[in-house]
């Protein structure tokens, strides 16, 4: 075997390791057993959400306290529908997931974490269709853009939470601004009130609900963008591009030229 | 009928003699020659598509409301440049597509120069009686640089904006005339109401005939002075082997242009390139993010990114940070090119003329310079997407930018020594092909010869 | 040895002969897209028939039906012909001594059409007009609103703890260098700056949105950390010590405007900046 093929074997092995992530996790809640299926909102929080975040809210030192400024119905539903919560692990990442309940029980879930006591904003009414998507589009790229693009495909932060946010556990930062294709109106509404995460606030009085309706309708554009001229080359803009130019452009003319050219083999 | 087409033309300018002898010029023809002609035909699908973009577009920043096809725009008060810019894409028949096609053809006609440029270094071609065409080259290079700047920020989107208010704070950073510069080139404060016609005129009219004068001088000159050829067989520093212009290298070259065109099309119809509706009109308070300028500016844009915070301050005045990384990098960048065929006599070259190409492995040292340059822009190449990179990693970007900060120091020096040690190797080991060296060579390369 | 022949290949004729079909098929397929109103992948797609059919038909006819060579011919040598240079030499010398014999008028004529080309250089200056003063100010003024991009003024009390918003002077919403960022640093975070004790009422901070790095907008707000960070080149500014940078190539921090709250209960400034917003410059501690 040449020195070739050998270091394109070792580099297509690297390569391959670096990208395998293991087996898909299913969900496996910790706590308490006591209770074989929930019942209600209150048995989930106990088995599921209490050793990390309190049995009163309160938080631990594994989370947060759920007793927050923002704290209240809206959160509550923003992290369960999109799989952030339930965690398994204090070190784990609040990324999307399929959720971990059904729709009926997130419900429950909710009505009981707002008994706690968060004063924060509840389920905010939200109607994408009564938007405005011109309206949408200029209030997007001012206040949404520089954070999740304007593609929509997120972003990157510095740092994300410092280490400590959630207490004395070491807990990895996480530095992915999410992107906004799996987000449904109501995803958005309740991020803007809540600010989830590293996530500014975007309250109802400098973003009253016909706001929030029109951004929302622009974010479901986004979802399904004009992509007209092509494949959109994962949205990031002039570094695919290049990479493209590169590769598909000047790398198929380069064999071409190849082809037409003479080379030094040619000469016999 | 041909015979009396020459006899007409040959009464009225005497062409004959100079037409045989063209169609009979013998053209080496290695596939490595054809670098330039790439380059060439690129921008010739530049200057077609660009016609026909430049009978639509409106160099202009006047307010207008936007009444077209585009649904999340419509009402939005954008400028007229932009307007006729979104008309191009969805309101103009093939307009689209010939957008597109002009921007692909711009990130390769750049990527062709420099690909083009890297193959006249390693092989010497820019020595005697060639360092007019060098300069020519390296003129044109920043030519071609400057048009894709501006022609891509002619279109007053969101993100090419904000490329425009980096420029302009470039500019500023100058010392003693920097302020006076930028408020010369875009007539007043950033966002000025002029400078969207301006890069206009400069992009359509100015630099295309530039460019165009200059490439015509750089073929006349190759023509008049025949091109270099690699050493081996028949071929001499007093003659020339290839294949004969007609028919076989018009067709060959006929061939790669079409080749070129067909590539540039497909791209330009079936991969998107700059969305700017998606971006939306330039507005000075927004941004996106990940922001990049286009490929060619990324080693600028890598600098800028890793390049520490650090100013000069004294009395009151100030040289700005950015002045290091966009304004002197790229200057002593360019000296040092323009220089090179001066720099490279000193260093081991004569002041004989030559025809015949040097191998890489013939001029270990510059091989290995050349190598070690290449590396330090590709590290600064990558550390211009260190925000993308942090996100596909998962690690923060102040991390990513020290690794790259080391990097663009180590990696050069790592770089051209190893390469230095394996021209060395592959030189004195005289075998026909690098995987063919055997491997005792690159251990000690001393030992098996006596250079 | 550098012998190469003209090699026929058995369907060289074939395969041509579709490559030049296929592109005469790609040219009728595009004219009739393009009558039928256009659609941009298959205008890219038959474009690459078109002219890719033909340039493949090019291709191998040149490769296996026209002659490979390979063909010599002589380089001539460059280098002059003596003759020929002491020739030129004599002729341009005769021609100058005509004028050099005239001395005086000779530098007369220098002197002139250095003039000339210097004025001609003046022009430029009408291309701009004098930075003067305005790299030193914004159009922030005492008791302007802060207004958002949509004219809107913004109430104190609508801003709740991690708040963050893009302000204008009233009035003044296409005026690129006074663009704010108003924060709502919450209690925990917050901290009383000396010299700018009343800067911030009820926790709200204003800083210019204009990077004092390269002028990006420094749109992201990280508020878990209370960092602003600049997309373009990942400066981060640590908003409660005054938006210093921590990290990234910026070396100022971002100017921070005095904020108050009017009788009404709106956001309003109670100066311009106290030094110029966004990057640096020569002169920029040189204020006129």
């Amino acid at each position: 075997m040449n020195r070739r093929a050998l270091l394109g074997c070792a580099v297509l092995a690297a390569a391959a390791a670096c990208t395998y992530a293991g087996p898909a996790r299913r969900y496996e809640p910790r706590g308490i057993q006591s209770v074989a299926v929930p019942a209600s909102g209150q048995d989930v929080f106990a088995r599921d959400c209490a050793w990390c975040h309190g049995n009163a809210g309160q938080g631990t030192r594994y989370g947060p306290s759920l007793l927050g400024d923002r704290d209240g119905g809206a959160i509550t539903d923003f992290m369960l529908r999109t799989g952030r919560m339930p965690l398994q692990d204090p070190a784990q990442l609040a990324r999307r997931h399929p959720p971990a309940y059904t729709p009926a029980l997130i419900k429950q879930i909710v009505a009981y974490v707002s008994t706690l006591g968060g004063p924060g904003p509840g389920v905010p009414a939200v109607d994408a269709l009564s938007g405005d998507v011109r309206h949408g589009e200029e209030l997007y790229q001012t206040n949404c853009a520089s954070c999740h693009s304007v593609t929509g495909v997120g972003g990157t932060l510095t740092q994300g939470s410092p280490p400590g946010v959630r207490g004395g556990v070491a807990s990895r930062s996480d530095v992915v601004i999410p992107g906004l294709k799996a987000a449904t109106s109501l995803d958005v509404a309740e991020a803007m009130r809540t600010g989830p995460g590293a996530m500014p606030v975007f309250d109802d009085k400098t973003f009253p609900d016909p706001d929030v309706d029109s951004i929302a309708r622009y974010v479901q554009y986004l979802r399904h963008p004009d992509n007209r001229g092509g494949l959109d080359l994962g949205g990031i803009g002039p570094v695919a591009e290049g990479f493209v130019a590169w590769v598909f452009g000047l790398g198929v003319i380069l064999l071409l030229a190849r082809r037409i050219g003479r080379s030094v083999r040619d000469d016999g | 009928m041909i015979k009396a087409t020459v006899r007409w033309l040959d009464e009225r300018v005497g062409a004959t003699g100079f037409v045989r002898e063209s169609l009979n010029k013998v053209f080496p023809d290695h596939w490595s020659f054809l670098f330039g002609e790439i380059a060439l035909y690129a921008f010739v699908v530049l200057v077609v598509t660009g016609i026909f973009l430049a009978y639509f577009f409106q160099p202009s920043l006047a307010q207008k409301v936007y009444t077209g096809g585009y649904a999340p725009l419509h009402g939005a008060h954008v400028s007229a440049a932009y307007d006729s810019a979104l008309n191009l894409s969805f309101g103009v028949r093939a307009g689209l597509v010939m957008r597109q096609t002009h921007h692909w053809a711009a990130d390769v006609f750049v990527a062709a120069i420099v690909v083009h440029l890297c193959r006249i270094f390693f092989t010497g071609a820019f020595r005697k009686p060639r360092e007019i065409n060098w300069w020519i080259g390296l003129t044109l290079l920043v030519l071609a640089l400057f048009n894709g700047f501006t022609g891509y920020s002619m279109l007053d989107d969101l993100l090419s904006g904000t490329g425009l208010r980096i420029a302009y704070s470039i500019a500023l950073s100058i010392p003693f005339i920097g302020t006076w510069m930028a408020f010369l080139v875009f007539g007043g404060e950033f966002p000025s109401d002029r400078i969207i016609s301006r890069l206009f005129t400069t992009h359509v009219f100015i630099v295309p005939a530039l460019i165009t004068a200059l490439i015509a001088v750089h073929l006349a000159i190759v023509w008049r002075q025949k091109h270099t050829q690699f050493p081996g067989g028949a071929r001499t520093d007093r003659n020339v082997e290839g294949v004969k212009f007609w028919p076989t290298y018009a067709a060959k070259s006929t061939a790669l242009f079409l080749g070129v065109a067909s590539v540039l099309t497909a791209l330009g119809g079936l991969a998107q390139i700059n969305p700017i509706w998606l971006y939306g009109p330039f507005r000075p308070e927004t941004v996106t993010s990940p922001a990049q300028p286009d490929w060619y500016l990324g080693w600028t844009e890598g600098a800028l990114r890793i390049f520490p915070s650090w100013e000069i301050r004294f009395h009151g005045f100030v040289i700005a940070n950015p002045f290091f990384p966009a304004v002197l990098l790229p200057g002593i960048t360019f000296a040092l090119l323009y220089l090179w065929p001066i720099i490279d006599r000193r260093f081991g070259g004569d002041r004989e003329p030559h025809h015949l190409l040097e191998r890489p492995r013939d001029r270990p040292g510059r091989t290995a310079l050349g190598a070690a340059a290449l590396t330090f822009y590709m590290v600064l190449f990558l550390a211009g997407s260190n925000d993308l990179l942090a996100r596909w990693l998962s690690t923060p970007v102040t991390t990513i930018t020290w690794v790259f900060r080391v990097l663009v120091v180590v990696a050069p020096v790592v770089v051209g020594l190893a390469v230095h040690r394996a021209m060395k190797a592959f030189q004195t080991s005289g075998a026909e092909a690098f995987s063919k060296v055997p491997l005792r060579s690159f251990l000690r390369p001393r030992l098996s010869g006596d250079r | 040895m550098d012998e190469r022949r003209d090699t026929q290949h058995r369907f060289s004729g074939g395969a041509i002969a579709w490559a030049f079909f296929l592109s005469f098929c790609g040219s009728v397929g595009l004219a009739i897209v393009y009558t039928l109103g256009g659609q941009v992948q298959l205008e890219g797609a038959l474009l690459f028939l078109s002219l890719g059919g033909l340039a493949i038909g090019l291709v191998l006819w040149s490769h296996w039906l026209m002659p490979q060579g390979p063909d010599l011919e002589d380089r001539a040598l460059l280098p002059w012909d003596q003759r020929d240079e002491e020739q030129a030499e004599r002729a341009f010398a005769a021609g100058m001594s005509e004028i050099a014999r005239r001395k005086f008028l000779g530098r007369l004529l220098g002197a002139a059409v250095a003039a000339f080309g210097f004025t001609l250089l003046f022009p430029i200056r009408s291309l701009g007009s004098r930075p003067g003063s305005a790299l030193y100010k914004t159009a922030w003024r005492r008791g302007a609103r802060a207004v958002t991009p949509d004219g809107a003024p913004v109430r104190a009390d609508g801003l709740v703890d991690n708040a963050f918003l893009t302000v204008f002077p009233e009035g003044k919403t296409d005026q690129a260098d006074s663009q704010v960022v108003l924060i709502k640093v919450p209690a925990g975070a917050f901290k009383t700056l000396p010299g700018r004790e009343d800067w911030s009422p009820e926790r709200i901070v204003g800083f210019s949105k204009i990077c004092t790095h390269a002028g990006c907008p420094v749109g992201l707000y990280q508020a878990q950390t209370a960092d602003l960070y600049c997309p373009c080149h990942q400066s981060v500014f640590y908003v409660p010590d005054g938006a210093v940078p921590t990290s990234g190539p910026a070396t100022r921090p971002l100017p921070q405007l005095p904020l108050a709250i009017d009788a009404e209960g709106f956001v309003v400034a109670q100066s311009d900046f106290h030094e110029p917003v966004g990057p640096a410059f020569w002169r920029l501690g040189r204020r006129p």
